[in-house]
């Protein structure tokens, strides 16, 4: 049996199955997805209201022992800052010189109402990526560590998918942060980091609907 | 002109669920092994492809994302069951499924379950590959691979196949 027989005996078996749905059931069961998603909309809203109100009542409370300080609207931890605004907006600031946990970052994100994907080492996009990336995402040039979310102008079936990334070259090293909108229902993830910045220093990269920190020229350990 | 806009659409998203739902039906089939359960997330990712069509036909491979929005659903659905049910033996499930599929012609179970076998990222590549016939540079862009590694994947899907399946040729032929 050679290779050409295997794809011929794979693809005849794909020639036998057959799918009798007709096209107007489809339709038909596609309006009650989109109607489904109009709710969560809402839903979304009030959590992020929601959300404020238990950051506020965090903020009452204080924290105790190794638990992130928090105050009102505000959660810092070693590696990040993470700022909600009366306006609805949340401002994050990454600490360039701390690991990042990913899994705290997205928890605390998902806590003030964003929807977000936290992964080190990966970074997960969608092709395209959903429109409205620049109304989500600001960057402040002056302030390359921090970037400003408005979860408000997600658009339905979005989340912020963030990537952080340790980078090495000789002796040298530095990090890279970088963050897009993606669709959760369709998105490919990949090790590399997609933003290459070969000079030193500390900067903010805007790249299409990318938009990355990136610190380098720190000498390894 | 907005009536003629989405009559469009519509006519483009029916012409695209024509000519992939059967692929994409048997796709995600050798990955849950039951016609019924396939069947029914073969539907409803389509009706999802629909809901987003204006993003989803812009996607590199629109059969891709049906195919993937399934089995991610798939994957879902066992994790709400997990606590309940065991996972099925692959090799019984695609013996079923391969009865099951019937609509006048018998799935061939020895081939059914050596896709079934594959290790994941091979599996992916033959479907999207041999089974939707996407191109090698789409592969890689749908996968987020390099266009040499989908190559090698490949290579190394049809050499396990044809392993598997010259082996149980053999051994039916000494019983």
């Amino acid at each position: 049996m050679n290779d050409d027989e295997v794809i011929t005996a794979v693809r005849e078996q794909r020639d036998k199955v057959h799918s009798h749905t007709p096209v107007e059931e489809i339709i038909s069961r596609g309006r009650t997805v989109r109607a489904r998603r109009r709710i969560p909309g809402a839903v979304m809203g009030l959590a992020a209201v929601a959300a404020a109100g238990t950051a506020l009542a965090f903020g009452l409370t204080g924290g105790h022992g190794a638990a992130p300080a928090r105050s009102t609207g505000t959660i810092r931890t070693t590696a990040f800052t993470l700022v909600e605004h009366a306006n609805g907006t949340a401002t994050l600031t990454i600490n360039p010189n701390v690991l990042l946990k990913p899994r705290t970052l997205q928890s605390d994100l998902r806590r003030g109402g964003i929807p977000a994907m936290v992964t080190t080492g990966r970074f997960c996009s969608s092709h395209p990526s959903p429109a409205g990336f620049r109304q989500v995402v600001t960057g402040q040039r002056s302030s390359p560590d921090t970037m400003t979310i408005n979860p408000a102008a997600m658009p339905a079936g979005t989340e912020l998918s963030f990537g952080y990334f340790k980078l090495s070259s000789g002796q040298e090293t530095g990090q890279e942060t970088v963050a897009t909108l993606i669709d959760t229902n369709s998105y490919t993830c990949a090790s590399t980091a997609p933003i290459v910045w070969p000079g030193e220093g500390h900067k903010m990269v805007v790249h299409g609907d990318i938009v990355a920190t990136i610190t380098t020229g720190g000498t390894r350990p | 002109m907005r009536y003629v806009h989405v009559g469009a659409q519509q006519l483009d998203f029916a012409e695209f669920y024509r000519e992939s739902k059967d692929a994409c039906l048997f796709a995600v089939l050798v990955s849950v092994g039951d016609r019924d359960v396939a069947q029914d997330l073969v539907d409803e990712a389509f009706a999802r492809a629909w809901a987003s069509w204006r993003s989803v036909s812009r996607h590199p491979a629109p059969a891709a994302w049906v195919v993937r929005t399934a089995l991610n659903a798939s994957i879902s659905r066992w994790r709400k069951r997990r606590r309940e049910v065991s996972l099925p033996d692959p090799g019984k499930v695609v013996t079923l499924a391969a009865r099951q599929a019937g609509t006048g012609s018998r799935l061939d179970p020895r081939i059914m379950a050596a896709l079934a076998r594959l290790p994941a990222r091979q599996r992916q590549v033959v479907t999207l590959r041999l089974l939707l016939d996407l191109e090698t540079s789409r592969t890689a862009e749908v996968l987020g691979i390099s266009p040499s590694a989908v190559k090698a994947h490949l290579a190394r899907a049809i050499a396990t196949l044809r392993t598997d399946l010259t082996t149980e040729r053999q051994q039916e032929k000494s019983s």
